[in-house]
């Protein structure tokens, strides 16, 4: 517990203290700051070891393969393209991440937590990695490409936003030890397992709103009990997240109409 | 609590250290509310949503203001990210220009300083690529925020037909002073149109008129507008909150009270036909009202 709070005022404690001065008007209030300070902390803590455990998985994969090569950008380790420049790269943060998500066909909806990675999540990665790195035209820092890896396949990602649609941190979904050996149509038992990987990656918000996507910004807002843009921006990531998640499948709707179907079971 | 230096224990301790306010911070919140002007901080508080906001302009009853939030990594290329050595808070802080609104001066609630709205310079933050980022939903979750405080209106608008409904009922100003048990000069007001019923008396004249209350009570007139300015102005926002805690009330009803009040008061000693002194007169209502 020491660690965690000397942690959190260590990043936060100024900004921590400020906000709730600045913006608290009652009591309750002042809670509300006070428990999303915290829990946004505790997400964003997630988040970091969620990218520390990407980091290490791409040290295996790009160290594995000879068209990257290691980079020293100033002592803090990167990766480039063996065939280009080591130096750092040129381009700035938004083309890298127009570069990441410009890359369509590849997708992840499985990963191990231990033992090898899944041939279509290693050649999502590797993909999107080199495509970064073409753009970048030289050396990206290894915290970068996993901060742009880990926006790019949003079921990485946790939901963090401040107010409070962040209520569950992501977490890896169970591994998938085989694949399907060939392009026979998919199985219902098969079609509920990836539904229930996607699924698995979403908040408890994002299943309920997923069956009603389509629906006007107010209501949305009923759904989420947040402002009606906000629940629209929930929406779009949720849409999103979903699409990225099935962009591969050659039985997407079947699999998002299984999806949709799970979550209003839930709501 | 003992620890050796490194430890957590340690770094808890001095990491709570610098987590004071900064001392203009301090300062601004202590002293009177100033007009607003463009280049300060505020808070805007309306009703359950509180934001930081800094004022790029200025007009008479409403200013064009932008969030200021602290949390950096949500910046994008709209926004302006000021780093903690160069921000008056002392911390890193993001002004959110893309989002700059026209809000109504009755929001502004809390002063906290002067903000350096001419050196920012926006698109220091890196473009949302992708609705998937959590960025979007933080930037529609600020312009939800904005349309709530954009949107507070406190005054009545009112109908404005009552004084009509009255002399279409046959109404005179003797048999208006008998029932509502008003002075002559207030009755004359409200059949000019000038002065609204209070809900008791919107019970009495039911009957009368054939009326429900709230279809009377509709038919009010407006309160006059110098009124509604001042009692917008940042100034008197603790004289409202203060008569808001002292009757249990919200600020909105503490508003309408106070205008209602101030304006009744008005018409019974100066009549209708003399412009009063509200700004003189708001302030004596206030200082009867929270000393007596």
């Amino acid at each position: 517990m020491d660690e965690l709070l000397a942690e959190m005022f260590d990043k936060k404690g100024p900004a921590l203290v400020l906000g709730c001065y600045a913006k608290a008007t009652d009591d309750s209030s002042l809670e509300r700051l006070l428990l999303t300070a915290i829990h946004n902390f505790l997400i964003d803590q997630a988040k970091g070891t969620d990218r520390g455990k990407l980091r290490r998985r791409l040290e295996t994969l790009l160290g594995a393969d000879p068209r990257f090569t290691r980079a020293d950008l100033a002592g803090s380790p990167g990766w480039a393209l063996a065939d280009g420049p080591c130096t750092a790269g040129t381009g700035d943060a938004a083309a890298l991440m127009y570069a990441a998500f410009g890359v369509r066909d590849v997708s992840i909806t499985r990963w191990n937590e231990s033992g090898p990675t899944p041939k279509d999540t290693v050649h999502a990665l590797v993909t999107i990695a080199a495509a970064v790195l073409t753009v970048a035209g030289g050396a990206v820092r290894d915290e970068d490409l996993a901060r742009i890896l880990q926006q790019r396949f949003a079921l990485l990602t946790p939901p963090t936003v401040v107010s409070l649609s962040a209520d569950e941190s992501w977490t890896e979904p169970a591994a998938a030890e085989h694949e399907r050996p060939d392009a026979a149509p998919a199985t219902p038992a098969e079609l509920e397992s990836r539904s229930e990987t996607v699924w698995q990656s979403l908040t408890p918000t994002e299943r309920h709103l997923l069956p009603h996507l389509g629906e006007t910004g107010p209501a949305l807002a009923v759904i989420t009990g947040t402002g009606p843009k906000q629940a629209k921006a929930i929406a779009a990531a949720v849409a999103e997240k979903v699409r990225l998640a099935t962009v591969n499948d050659d039985e997407r709707d079947e699999t998002v109409l299984s999806l949709a179907e799970r979550c209003r079971g839930e709501s | 609590m003992t620890s050796a230096p490194g430890d957590a224990a340690d770094r808890l301790r001095r990491a709570l250290a610098p987590s004071v306010l900064p001392a203009r911070v301090q300062q601004a919140a202590q002293t009177a509310p100033p007009d607003p002007q463009p280049g300060q901080l505020w808070r805007a508080r309306w009703e359950e949503t509180s934001e930081l906001v800094a004022v790029l302009r200025v007009t008479t009853d409403a200013v064009e203001a932008a969030p200021v939030t602290l949390d950096v990594e949500y910046a994008d290329n709209d926004a302006a990210v000021v780093p903690a050595g160069e921000s008056p808070l002392g911390v890193d802080t993001v002004t959110w220009i893309g989002l700059r609104r026209v809000l109504p001066m009755t929001v502004l609630d809390r002063f906290l300083g002067e903000w350096p709205v001419k050196s920012l310079m926006a698109g220091t933050g890196s473009v949302i690529v992708n609705p998937a980022d959590p960025r979007a939903e933080y930037r529609a979750y600020l312009e939800d925020e904005l349309d709530l405080l954009a949107a507070a209106r406190w005054a009545p608008t009112g109908a404005g037909t009552l004084a009509e409904e009255l002399r279409a009922a046959g109404i005179d100003p003797q048999r208006l002073v008998a029932l509502l048990d008003l002075a002559p000069q207030e009755a004359l007001a409200l059949l000019r149109g000038r002065l609204p019923v209070t809900a008791e008396q919107a019970e009495t004249l039911a009957p009368a008129l054939n009326r429900t209350v709230e279809q009377i009570l509709a038919a009010n007139p407006a309160p006059p507008a110098e009124i509604v300015s001042l009692l917008d102005r940042p100034r008197r926002r603790p004289q409202v909150q203060a008569l808001a805690r002292r009757r249990g009330m919200s600020e909105v009803t503490a508003r309408q009270t106070a205008a209602f009040g101030v304006w009744r008061l008005a018409a019974r000693q100066v009549g209708d036909r003399t412009e009063p002194a509200w700004d003189a007169r708001l302030e004596r209502y206030f200082h009867v009202t929270l000393n007596g």
